[in-house]
């Protein structure tokens, strides 16, 4: 369908790291974000941005527009947090707002900058995953580390339904609009309203449906799935070799920056 | 004498609010067969249907499967959805899964078989549909007639002894509608029995010919495409229509131009061997 053509959905399912072992991304991204969160520096956190940014743009070949506005959002929140927590840091001040006592402190602006730059770590490794591993793999991975089936059930159908739900709203809105909808702000209330509520009483029989639906083959309150799902012994030799590689890299990085930072603080 | 595999005795069933959906209805499907249902929107033909595993308990009445009285308890129930497959009307009510693969291996799982078994099933059932190169993708990326195909595959896999189809071919385009109809007939040739509900009067002779047409909760009905279509009476009543090539025969007739014995011919194979011989 055309309007899944651009999303993060669609992406997932086709980029060239679709096919690789659902458990050498799942390892890789947590080393790196436990590594990310190890160091003491904002230089570590920028490597594995790097890494993880080739990975997604070159290796899993992720259109760069898209990835940028994948990282926008979060990018922002931790552009705002940063700026605030420069100007919370202890220590003489190098430049003063001038009131209230609050200025710019070096002790401050060091911890922004690694907090900023762990967020940009951490968000790329997470990135990396998402990005590249359809859903249900995810799920597979959900079920072998025994998280409760009804979690793992639970998500199996939400997101399948959201697609479902995402395109019947689309469609009423369309049809709202066909007939003048949204063209004043109180016609814009009553309409966002309306279409609200119907998609809420769709989603309720939707639900009664869809039950009977999976009561026919024999659904009686677990999703009995054959999982799509890959094997940790399944991992190539070349997989484990690069994460070991990663590995030695970041902690060698870690041992040797300590706590490098733009301002030296005794 | 072909076994019969599926029997509804006297069924009645009202909806929760009094209002009587079903009003005695006496049916029998012999192995084999391919029967469809013809009726107008609202006839109680959703309804009928999901009768035949259980998921609707009738008012009164008895549904016998295989010559075994249908009980409401979990155990029953299981045998019964795996012996009689109901494909739902949208596509989108009954896929819940996130790839192809996982939504058809759903029903044989549920029935306890082996891994490897429900592996072979999957893929056989999917060949059958010719959607194998799709297993891995998401339901929602598909068009209609995949999804379609999709939720067949679905009840396939489990292998039932009767499949029953709610309007198979709504929603589709002409092609679509009819490669999925010549699906159903080809699953009929290598044994399945088959119910189909649906209102294309223009497909249906062309696949059945044990036709039952369903109005207000009651058979009006029951015979040949022939039968049913020549019975004037139960054709207006139940909001159907003949047949296009039927109405250009009925035309010819009521001119006088060109009179056919034994009923008009309801498809273009039927006119195509009729006229033949008189040009």
């Amino acid at each position: 369908m055309a309007i899944f053509a651009d999303t993060l959905d669609h992406y997932t399912m086709n980029n060239e790291l679709t096919d690789n072992n659902i458990y050498g991304k799942v390892i890789f991204v947590i080393l790196a974000i436990l590594l990310n969160l190890a160091t003491g520096t904002p230089i570590v956190p920028l490597i594995i941005f790097v890494i993880c940014t080739v990975l997604i743009l070159y290796v899993a070949k992720i259109p760069f527009t898209f990835y940028v506005a994948f990282m926008a959002i979060p990018l922002g929140f931790a552009l705002l947090s940063g700026i605030f927590l420069a100007f919370l840091g202890t220590g003489p001040h190098i430049w003063d707002l001038g009131f209230f006592g609050i200025g710019l402190s070096q002790g401050g602006i060091n911890q922004a900058l690694l907090v900023f730059s762990r967020v940009l770590g951490g968000v790329s490794a997470l990135g990396f995953l998402i990005l590249t591993t359809p859903m249900n793999r995810i799920f597979a991975v959900f079920h072998d580390v025994h998280v409760p089936t009804v979690v793992t059930d639970l998500a199996i159908l939400m997101y399948r339904y959201i697609f479902l739900f995402l395109d019947i709203t689309a469609t009423m809105y369309n049809s709202q609009k066909t007939r003048l909808g949204y063209h004043s702000y109180m016609n814009w209330m009553t309409c966002l309203a309306s279409l609200a509520s119907m998609v809420f009483i769709r989603t309720w029989e939707q639900g009664e449906i869809s039950y009977k639906a999976l009561a026919s083959r024999g659904y009686n309150g677990r999703l009995n799935m054959l999982r799509d799902g890959d094997s940790i012994k399944d991992m190539s030799l070349k997989e484990w070799i690069l994460i070991i590689l990663f590995v030695i890299l970041i902690v060698a990085a870690i041992i040797m920056l300590g706590d490098m930072n733009l301002f030296t603080v005794k | 004498m072909a076994e019969t595999i599926l029997e509804i005795k006297d069924l009645h069933y009202n909806y929760p609010d009094g209002t009587q959906a079903i009003k005695g209805i006496d049916f029998k499907v012999e192995e084999g067969q391919m029967i469809s249902i013809l009726g107008p929107n609202g006839a109680g033909k959703s309804t009928f249907f999901l009768h035949f595993n259980g998921i609707i308990e009738p008012t009164s009445g008895e549904v016998i499967i295989e010559g075994k009285k249908l009980e409401y308890d979990k155990k029953s129930l299981l045998e019964a959805r795996a012996k009689v497959g109901v494909v739902f009307q949208n596509p989108d009510d009954q896929l819940f899964a996130p790839t192809v693969f996982e939504d058809v291996a759903f029903g044989p799982m549920n029935m306890g078989l082996d891994e490897d078994e429900v592996k072979r099933r999957v893929e056989e059932a999917l060949e059958v549909v010719g959607m194998s190169e799709y297993s891995h993708k998401a339901p929602h990326h598909l068009s209609g007639g995949q999804k379609k195909r999709v939720s067949i595959a679905g009840i396939l896999s489990m292998k039932p002894k009767v499949m029953v189809l709610d309007e198979p071919t709504s929603g589709l385009d002409p092609n679509g509608a009819s490669a999925i109809m010549q699906l159903l007939y080809d699953l009929n040739d290598d044994g399945m029995t088959i119910i189909v509900s649906t209102h294309d009067v223009d497909l249906v002779p062309m696949y059945s010919d044990n036709i039952n047409v369903l109005r207000r909760g009651k058979i009006l009905k029951q015979g040949t495409c022939r039968e049913v279509f020549s019975d004037k009476e139960v054709v207006e009543q139940a909001d159907l229509r003949l047949p296009w090539i039927g109405q250009l025969f009925e035309k010819f007739d009521d001119n006088d131009i060109l009179t056919l014995s034994g009923g008009y011919p309801l498809t273009v194979g039927q006119a195509y061997t009729a006229l033949k011989d008189k040009l």
